[in-house]
């Protein structure tokens, strides 16, 4: 196999860590997603899986691709807390042995 | 794209991507959860025959993640910076559980004149790629890999599974640390073509060290896919990374015409 390029060993290069502060107006973007910090939704404190804007989706595991009843473990929960990052809501999403997932309703 | 997120296990950006006639779906970021709350992101780059997409958080088997502060910006591609870029592998520190099936594809090779390669293939008979646990074997973290070559003629790769756009004039850093009793060679595929890889052969010893080459894929590559592999002996590789690099002038300057 031919080789094209060159070899630095023990390279120091070290590039910055990439999105770790700047978002949409640093980036002169447009922000495109809406209720992103989660605060219209209801219920709140409790399981769901559909709420405005946003879809749970967890029909990954081979027991739904089968057409089985849904066996997951996987939980999305609205929590309302001082702790969240901004404002007063946010999503904890468990996996249990599952790969849940949750998307934008909205294609972009 | 980018989500601040706090808890435990591991996390995933991912994108839904919708064409006229498909639909496909992949990673755009995979993170360890911190404690605290911290901003994960990445840069998508949509494939060509994408038409929507959707964006997708996603949490690995075992883990929490609290999620909040989604967001998501569209970009052209001169806005797209190595620094906003950063890390363009997932799971390069091979940690996690099925590295090779989910996050990376291995490829075993055969000699120049073999009539097909084998894809896809755990075990060959030419050549042994196993991820191996234990801290005193890895350079980082609990697990590396281990290509042995079991007999001539033959080499093995393991490559990333996703294509990494490749933008015009931009090459590519390709960082691991190795060890080993042969050589071992860092390259780029075209994601898109079973053409003849960019790369650089190294040789290897028995102590970890850092390999870097800096690659310019081929004016025809649209996308890019980072490998790591060996003809030869025994390679140890840990912590891989592939990153855009610097938009300097020149970046091919590096290039060493001998190295095969």
């Amino acid at each position: 196999m031919r080789a094209a390029g060159a070899m630095v060993a023990v390279c120091s290069l070290m590039l910055p860590a990439g999105l770790a502060t700047a978002w949409a107006a640093d980036l002169g973007g447009e922000e495109l997603l809406g209720n992103r910090s989660f605060e219209s939704v209801a219920p709140l404190g409790t399981v769901v899986y559909a709420y405005r804007g946003w879809t749970v989706r967890n029909d990954l595991m081979p027991g739904a691709w089968a057409g089985l009843p849904s066996t997951s473990e996987a939980t999305v929960e609205m929590v309302r807390g001082a702790d969240a990052h901004s404002g007063s809501v946010f999503m904890r999403i468990g996996s249990g042995a599952q790969n849940p997932e949750v998307f934008s309703e909205a294609f972009y | 794209m980018a989500v601040w997120a706090r808890g435990n296990g591991r996390g995933g950006l991912f994108a839904y991507e919708y064409g006229d006639q498909n639909m496909a779906g992949y990673y755009v970021r995979t993170f360890d959860l911190a404690p605290e709350w911290t901003q994960y992101g990445g840069v998508y780059f949509p494939t060509e025959s994408c038409k929507q997409i959707r964006f997708v958080l996603r949490t690995l088997p075992g883990s929490t993640a609290d999620c909040d502060d989604v967001g998501m910006v569209r970009l052209g591609e001169s806005a797209v910076t190595t620094e906003l870029a950063g890390e363009l592998l997932n799971n390069g520190g091979l940690e996690h559980e099925n590295p090779v099936r989910d996050e990376w594809v291995q490829r075993l090779g055969l000699p120049a004149g073999a009539e097909k390669p084998n894809f896809f293939e755990l075990n060959g008979e030419k050549a042994i790629l196993t991820m191996v646990h234990g801290q005193a074997q890895a350079h980082g973290g609990e697990v590396c890999a281990r290509f042995e070559r079991t007999a001539e003629g033959g080499w093995l790769h393991c490559y990333s599974p996703y294509g990494c756009k490749v933008l015009p004039g931009v090459g590519f850093v390709l960082k691991a640390w190795l060890r080993g009793t042969g050589s071992a060679w860092l390259g780029l595929y075209d994601a898109a073509a079973d053409g003849s890889p960019a790369g650089a052969t190294v040789a290897v010893d028995d102590q970890w060290r850092e390999y870097s080459v800096v690659l310019t894929p081929a004016p025809s590559a649209k996308s890019v896919r980072f490998a790591v592999g060996t003809s030869d002996g025994v390679l140890w590789a840990d912590d891989l990374s592939l990153t855009f690099a610097p938009k300097v002038a020149g970046a091919d300057s590096e290039r060493d015409p001998d190295m095969e």
